[in-house]
């Protein structure tokens, strides 16, 4: 076994007795994980995304973490204006003095699972979405996470304010944490709530693998957002797995502006008719990151629909994967699915591979994808130099411009106002481009 | 719909039509492989030591491979010491010169199958390289293709005849060690066809060759090597039915096309071999390698397929850009029925400056059949200005048949430009209606909107061909509507 299999193995002995819940079902996961390890690029699913970075770190559970310096990143990443139930997590921990847990309406219940397992251990909530064999990554975050968010509508609730869940990652020298947070949110029949998970971090490097399940019983409405912006040494492995009854709906919003190694899986399963899902991405890759992200929608049942656009600017000597999947089982007649991905490439040294699938075993369907790759239109580039601007200006209004169009979907004012500007931050001259927005 | 079961149920139960087993004494080695099958195919052969060489060090490495797993399709593993690789009709020795010293048997196969070979060269002006089992029985119209300077004739001949042409360019596109099956045909393979257009010439007539499997348990491993040296044009014709066996055949060929400066190369097949019967038994293993190497600047490779036989098919035909300015292309039209599996597409591979690719797929399930486009478009730094265009259509006839798209793209360059666009439907039903309140039945109704469906992938094909293509569609969906 490798150093760093073995690593966990030491984590786990140290650790057991400390985590919370089933201590029975951890090890189990840890030993089912174990047995086959971290995902090689021999895996089809890892074809472009190797993690053979990890082998040769050196990974620890994080340590505790000193509040004051805490609060104070909290300060520094914490989107303003989102003034709704917030829970905060550094390094996978949850901080009291930063949460926002009061006017909380009656039938929502928003809190820490870590704290929910100690209490009531037996009923273990975990992995009852998530594919195991499919995503064994999701083995690795059950055996090892320390805390996370659960999230509850238990009657017809319509939560207005978004629930925002900051995940603060800070790596420091030495051996790099593995940081795993835990996102449960079960929405009950007719409920309606938004979640937004932010990702960001800052130092040295750090792992962080997330799992999140989401459960939308009949006529659920579920929005949720996951939006990484971390340092440029992080590596992020987040799984997203969600499970959509009747009538249910779920948007999810994947925006990815940092890291340098990120891994983002999202399976949505459609379980029964009427079921929605509409998942909108967008990653900004810069420097040599490389940003992975794997969707796949299991259409289980007839006539469901699902809507997919991701779009990608990719510069430097970065590399962007997408990879794509629709499936329309058996008898799933009637269903809808569309899906494009459209890349952006800005430099010469990017690369960016991108798999549409389409796995069909039903006749009665409309189902669609597109995929392309290219440059900035040159009629519109030639309109913006005809009307004065420079080349470089040009170019990067009409690349803002690209990027807006997955953000403007965002519903949320203050976080789409924080994601443009780090889009504009991104972009060269982004001073300039400003005063033209 | 159900109206018409009747007559469905009648149409779904007819047989194949090309199923029929012509008895001809063949000089067959037992079954097995080792090296020494491999160097009697080759001593058969009368190979030069290098040849033989050549093959065994393909046999070696082929011992080494893992069999692919990949592909969207399923099948009992193959027993590859169970197939006899060799089989030659039984006169190799006095091969006929004109048609007249055709054994008649042969004729009348091919009459059967409806390739009056005579006539069909003498009107279409087509020359026929025909391929019976494993080696060549009759070439024809050599003379007129002898004074353009084109040599067109069997791989075995070109082995004797052109030994330098033959080794200079066999493997140069496939290489022996490429793929699994590759490997294999490397080792074993039997006949095929070799053409080489000399410089700036047009060969002055389509070359066409059909391939027929025939006796049991010979799996057939064709080679052919199409080589257009600078500033030439050739256009060749593949097609091929199989008659009626109850067990699987498996088929590995290998094609290799290189077009030099200039040069085209428009390689159009029809296949139409024997799929199985309803429950899926029988039916021929189509695993094949075709590569054509756009190896100078400005040339062109156009590969256009109609695909509508096989139990299973597993064919990439691609192109890999290297000349600058180099375009690609690829027709194609899959066609699933019963428990047909077919896993098909194409790569394109962009490595000089603005080269240019285009590839149109469509995809008919029907009945309880799979099938997949595959393909891949990658554009390396150096492919300054690349451009591919990519629709992959699919059809669905039936609920229990599936469609599948794995389209692979991979840019490195910031100047390329790739699109990629899929859909996946069934028939309108108010195109289905329209037609039939028209008056056309619903067999036709059904026809005809395949046909449409596939008219960009047809109007590539050259116009016999076409005109056999459509029918050949037509046979292949019967019974598929319900």
């Amino acid at each position: 076994m490798s150093a760093l299999l073995e690593s966990l193995r030491q984590h786990w002995r140290d650790r057991a007795s400390t985590l919370p819940g089933n201590a029975d079902a951890r090890q189990q996961a840890l030993e089912a994980f174990l047995a086959r390890g971290f995902p090689t690029t021999a895996e089809e699913d890892w074809k472009y995304t190797s993690l053979a970075r990890l082998e040769d770190a050196s990974l620890a559970v994080p340590g505790p973490v000193d509040l004051a310096e805490a609060m104070a990143a909290v300060e520094r990443h914490a989107v303003p204006g989102l003034d709704g139930p917030r829970l905060v997590f550094v390094n996978g921990q949850l901080i009291p003095p930063a949460c926002r847990l009061e006017g909380m309406p009656e039938g929502l219940g928003v809190g820490s699972l870590g704290q929910t397992l100690q209490e009531h251990g037996d009923a273990d909530p975990l992995d009852r979405v998530v594919d195991l064999d499919r995503y064994r990554l999701a083995r690795l975050n059950t055996a090892l996470f320390l805390d996370g968010a659960l999230i509850r509508a238990t009657k017809q609730v319509g939560a207005e304010k978004p629930i925002y869940l900051l995940f603060l990652n800070l790596g420091a020298p030495g051996a790099m944490p593995l940081i795993q947070p835990r996102v449960l949110i079960d929405v009950a029949q007719g409920a309606a709530l938004t979640v937004i998970e932010h990702h960001c971090g800052e130092g040295e490097a750090a792992v962080i693998n997330a799992v999140t399940e989401i459960s939308g019983q009949s006529a659920a409405r579920i929005t949720h957002y996951r939006v990484q912006e971390h340092a440029e040494r992080h590596i992020q492995i987040a799984g997203l797995n969600a499970r959509l009854d009747r009538d249910a709906s779920l948007v999810c919003h994947n925006i990815d502006l940092g890291g340098a190694l990120v891994r983002n899986d999202v399976h949505a399963r459609l379980l029964a008719p009427g079921a929605e899902v509409e998942l909108n991405g967008l990653y900004f890759t810069r420097g040599t990151s490389h940003v992975d992200n794997h969707t796949r929608i299991d259409h289980l049942a007839p006539r469901t629909t699902s809507r997919e656009d991701y779009r990608g600017v990719l510069d430097g000597r970065s590399r962007a994967v997408f990879n794509g999947k629709v499936l329309v089982a058996e008898d799933a007649q009637k269903i809808e699915a569309h899906q494009s991905n459209n890349n952006l490439l800005l430099s010469r040294e990017c690369e960016v591979d991108t798999k549409p699938e389409l796995e069909i075993y039903a006749d009665d369907v409309k189902c669609s994808h597109g995929a392309t790759v290219g440059q900035l239109d040159a009629t519109a580039l030639f309109y913006l130099r005809s009307r004065g601007l420079d080349a470089d200006t040009a170019r990067g209004l009409l690349t803002f411009a690209f990027a807006e169009e997955v953000i403007a979907r965002l519903g949320i004012t203050p976080l789409a106002e924080r994601l443009s500007g780090t889009v504009m931050g991104h972009l060269p001259d982004s001073e300039r481009l400003r005063e033209f927005t | 719909m159900a109206t018409n079961e009747h007559e469905l149920e009648h149409l779904v139960s007819r047989k194949y039509k090309h199923g029929f087993f012509t008895e001809i004494e063949a000089d067959t080695v037992p079954p097995g492989l080792n090296e020494d099958v491999i160097r009697f195919i080759s001593a058969k052969k009368n190979e030069p030591e290098w040849m033989t060489e050549w093959r065994l060090k393909a046999y070696r490495h082929w011992l080494t491979m893992p069999e692919p797993k990949w592909a969207h399709v399923h099948y009992p593993p193959i027993d590859f010491q169970a197939i006899s690789y060799y089989s030659a009709p039984k006169r190799p020795e006095d091969a006929p010169k004109s048609l007249d010293e055709v054994d008649p048997k042969l004729l009348e196969t091919y009459d059967k199958l409806g390739i009056p070979l005579h006539e069909r060269a003498r009107l279409a002006g087509v020359a026929v390289d025909a391929v019976f089992d494993s080696v060549s029985v009759t070439t024809t119209f050599k003379e007129k293709l002898a004074e353009a300077g084109v040599i067109f004739c069997s791989f075995s001949e070109a082995v004797q005849e052109h030994p330098e042409l033959v080794r200079r360019y066999l493997g140069s596109v496939v290489p022996a060690r490429d793929n699994f099956y590759a490997a294999l045909n490397s080792a074993v393979f039997t006949d095929g066809s070799f053409v080489y257009i000399p410089k700036g010439v047009r060969c002055p007539m389509e070359l066409s060759t059909y391939f027929r499997i025939n006796a049991a348990n010979t799996g057939q491993f064709e080679r052919t090597l199409i080589v257009a040296d600078e500033g030439s044009h050739v256009s060749y014709l593949e097609g091929c039915t199989a008659p009626m066996r109850d067990e699987n055949q498996l088929h590995a060929a290998v094609v290799e096309l290189v077009a030099l400066k200039d040069a085209e190369i428009k390689y159009s097949t029809v296949q139409n071999w024997y799929p199985g019967d309803e429950e899926g038994r029988g039916g021929i293993y189509n695993f094949v390698t075709k590569r054509g190497d756009c190896r100078g600047a400005n040339s062109k490779i156009s590969w256009t397929q109609v695909e509508t036989g096989s139990a299973i098919t597993w064919k990439y035909p691609s192109c890999i850009l290297r000349g600058d300015n180099s375009v690609g292309e690829f027709y194609s039209v899959a066609v699933a029925n019963n428990l047909q599996q077919a896993d098909t597409g194409t790569k394109m591979i962009h490595i000089g400056r603005n080269t240019r690719s285009t590839i149109i797929s469509k995809g008919i399930s029907a009945g309880r059949a799979q099938n997949a486009y595959r393909g891949l478009v990658r554009v390396l730094p150096t492919a300054e200005g690349a451009r591919n265009f990519t629709q992959c259509d699919s059809l669905l006839i039936g609920d229990r048949c599936g469609a599948h798209t794995f389209p692979y793209i991979e840019a490195r360059n910031p100047s390329a430009q790739i699109e990629h666009e899929a859909t996946t439907s069934k028939i309108g039903e108010d195109q289905l209606f329209y037609c039939l309140q028209r008056g056309l039945s619903e067999e036709d109704a059904v026809n005809m909107i395949v046909n449409g469906f596939c008219k960009e992938v047809f109007r590539e094909l050259p116009m016999e061909f076409a005109v056999e293509a459509q029918a050949l569609l037509n046979v292949s969906l019967e019974g598929a509507v319900g």
